[in-house]
């Protein structure tokens, strides 16, 4: 449970500087990005329809898809294990680490793999864990969680980067000075430990139940050098993933990447089926995909369905005038932005993550970019009423919201409060068009003018119009 | 909780939360327009220079080793290590003061030579399997990466190709690999630059004949 609340850490996050810069960068960089990307196909609406229509379809024969998918990939000698809690995903995984007499883990990029937190668990348990991709290794040299789904690091600035690095790997005289030279270093450190791991660890963006198939998309290659070098292959992932078939693989795929990164395919998409064949010249030997439950099948059963169609694509991240301004910190948990403020209290518990949904300013965006078409602005806001029942909101909040009701019920006295109320603002810009000063609501008065009112309000140019 | 008992306890709930089944719908064929070229080398060849990745056509397989050497002379490389694949072994190399290596990786510096079994011309991807001549940790541990494609392996998208792979293995080989340019990150102060973990440089060679 976090002990400082959404708007607490949303003020950490305004107050850093660097990541103020990265974000600026990020928000003005990534829309257009993606919308360029989009402009280029012209199928974009029927693609979406179709493709919802078949996530849906999904959900609908969850049961049948998973059990045909575990079929599959039993069948051609892999392993599917059944985790219904994030515990219990950890200690499948440790268990198989364990039974290979592992020492050394590389692990690609999963957010399933962050839900579970399993990279301490598995450090706990005493394995060499090592995250592969370059902006998971760069938080794990910092002892942070992700800020974004898709870039975990987005927040770290070059020179950042940099410092960590001086601080972490045997330099010596040589210097980093651009990006390039910080992946070479980075590339070439990791190169050795890929060669010396026992066990991969990735995750999926898909799972193909016609062929027990599993659908890793990326542009750096450390997922796929984790599904091919080492004796074990283990794929951390949760139930939602899974498609019936390569077509709707092939339309999931077709909106993700432009979604996520404006590419119109990522540099490597690859397509993992069991373990290492007899003659094959590489591969692992052994092969388990580890399927998470964590509330999916209550989300299932519940109004708040539609999120599970989310295919992590960060679109709504990445249009949110709050994500983009707070950074993904600020949500204090490992999915951020619109999509983690619905997935964060139904994973969690509304009552450690309340604030969440409410850190929303309903301007719609997110609905309008996920490729999904899933209505976060509607789910953030019957999450809101939830809250709201459930008594969970903010004593301060209760009463001006029942002043505001009791206000709003009595036409007459709200007609002549915001009368005086406009008079006395006009008052107080003494004849200029802002007022500086109010005796309430000082935090937001210290970076801001309030527009001062011109002295009618909406009720009565509305009656000098109609005379 | 056990493995079972989980799988037993989940599947129970979703049985109980998910609708009728409905198996005529198991399959349903795409009804978006899934992009058809008239000139598919045109398309893919575009598409791969947008990729970063270079490309050459050459008439036929024997005319590999002579643009190849071209290409190693820049720098002392004479060691290709390749798939163990007749179109690629018959060829002469020798003349050209080339080697192919088949056995393990033992070098950073490596260029690696494999051959697509599709290309997707709306992509510029190539589509590279896993079987007992192609080690699939090679495409990824490359230095340099050389593809050879035959031009009738060119598909117009990803769902053609599928179709495609799916009526060439049963069962699917272990891994199938699209590759789309060479290997690149943005992770480091929002900079897009090649050359992360994979290969730092891709070509592709089109074969015509």
């Amino acid at each position: 449970m976090n002990k400082v609340n959404f708007v607490e850490r949303a003020d950490i996050g305004l107050g850093d500087a660097p990541l103020q810069k990265n974000l600026s960068i990020f928000r003005n960089f990534s829309p257009l990005a993606r919308a360029k990307t989009l402009a280029r196909m012209d199928n974009v609406e029927q693609l979406r329809a179709w493709t919802k229509d078949r996530k849906n379809f999904s959900l609908d024969n969850l049961a049948d898809l998973l059990e045909q998918f575990e079929s599959e990939v039993t069948k051609i000698g892999g392993q599917v294990h059944w985790a219904e809690a994030t515990g219990d995903l950890n200690q499948i995984v440790i268990d198989i680490c364990q039974q290979q007499q592992a020492k050394k883990i590389v692990k690609g990029k999963s957010m399933v793999s962050e839900e579970a937190q399993l990279t301490h668990a598995l450090i706990d348990a005493g394995f060499d864990t090592l995250e592969t991709d370059l902006g998971e290794y760069i938080i794990q040299l910092a002892e942070e969680p992700p800020s974004h789904i898709i870039g975990p690091a987005i927040h770290k600035t070059f020179e950042q980067v940099v410092e960590l690095f001086e601080r972490h790997h045997p330099l010596g005289e040589r210097d980093l000075p651009d990006a390039k030279a910080v992946m070479f270093e980075a590339r070439q450190l990791l190169r050795e430990k890929f060669l010396e791991a026992d066990i991969g660890i990735t995750g999926a963006n898909y799972l193909i139940a016609e062929s027990g198939t599993v659908g890793l998309v990326t542009n750096e290659g450390n997922g796929d050098l984790c599904s091919s070098l080492p004796k074990t292959h283990i794929v951390v992932t949760s139930i939602d993933k899974i498609v019936p078939d390569f077509d709707t693989a092939m339309a999931v795929q077709r909106l993700l990447v432009p979604s996520a990164t404006a590419q119109d395919i990522t540099c490597y998409t690859s397509f993992y089926t069991g373990p290492k064949r007899t003659d094959d010249a590489d591969g692992p030997e052994n092969f388990h995909v580890v399927l998470l439950d964590n509330k999916r099948s209550d989300i299932l059963q519940s109004k708040y369905k539609d999120i599970l169609r989310c295919i992590r694509c960060s679109a709504c991240l990445n249009h949110c005038p709050i994500y983009t301004r707070t950074g993904g910190h600020a949500y204090g948990d490992v999915y951020p932005g619109p999509m983690g403020s619905v997935w964060t209290p139904l994973l969690n518990g509304l009552e450690n993550n309340h604030d969440l949904p409410n850190a929303c300013t309903t301007c719609n965006r997110c609905a309008e970019v996920c490729p999904m078409e899933i209505p976060l602005p509607d789910m953030l806001r019957d999450l809101r009423r939830d809250e709201q029942q459930a008594g969970l909101q903010p004593k301060r909040w209760t009463l001006g919201m029942k002043i505001s009701m009791w206000l709003f019920r009595r036409p007459t006295l709200f007609r002549w409060t915001t009368k005086l109320t406009a008079r006395f603002l006009k008052h107080r810009a003494m004849n200029t068009n802002a007022v500086k000063h109010l005796p309430v609501n000082n935090g937001w008065m210290e970076v801001r003018d309030f527009p001062a009112p011109e002295g009618d309000t909406f009720f009565e140019r509305l009656k000098k119009q109609r005379k | 909780m056990t493995s079972q008992q989980s799988r037993y306890n989940i599947l129970a709930k979703l049985r109980s939360a998910s609708h009728q089944h409905q198996a005529e719908h198991l399959h349903s064929e795409p009804d978006y327009q899934t992009p058809r070229f008239n000139d598919p080398i045109e398309q893919f060849t575009r598409v791969l220079k947008a990729h970063h990745t270079q490309w050459e056509i050459i008439p036929d397989w024997r005319e590999l080793p002579l643009q190849i050497a071209g290409r190693l002379q820049t720098s002392t490389q004479n060691t290709l290590h390749a798939t163990k694949d007749k179109r690629l072994t018959q060829l002469d190399w020798q003349s050209h003061q080339i080697t192919l290596n088949h056995t393990s990786f033992n070098d950073d510096h490596q260029t690696v030579i494999s051959i697509a079994d599709v290309g997707i011309a709306e992509t510029g991807t190539l589509v590279v399997t896993s079987d007992k001549n192609t080690a699939t940790t090679h495409s990824f541990l490359a230095e340099h990466h050389i593809i050879v494609i035959e031009k009738n392996s060119l598909v117009d998208n990803s769902e053609t190709a599928w179709k495609k792979l799916n009526a060439m293995f049963k069962p699917l080989p272990r891994a199938v690999n699209f590759i789309s340019g060479p290997s690149s990150s943005a992770d480091v102060g929002l900079k897009l630059e090649y050359g992360a973990h994979g290969p730092r440089t891709l070509c592709v060679y089109i074969v015509e004949h």
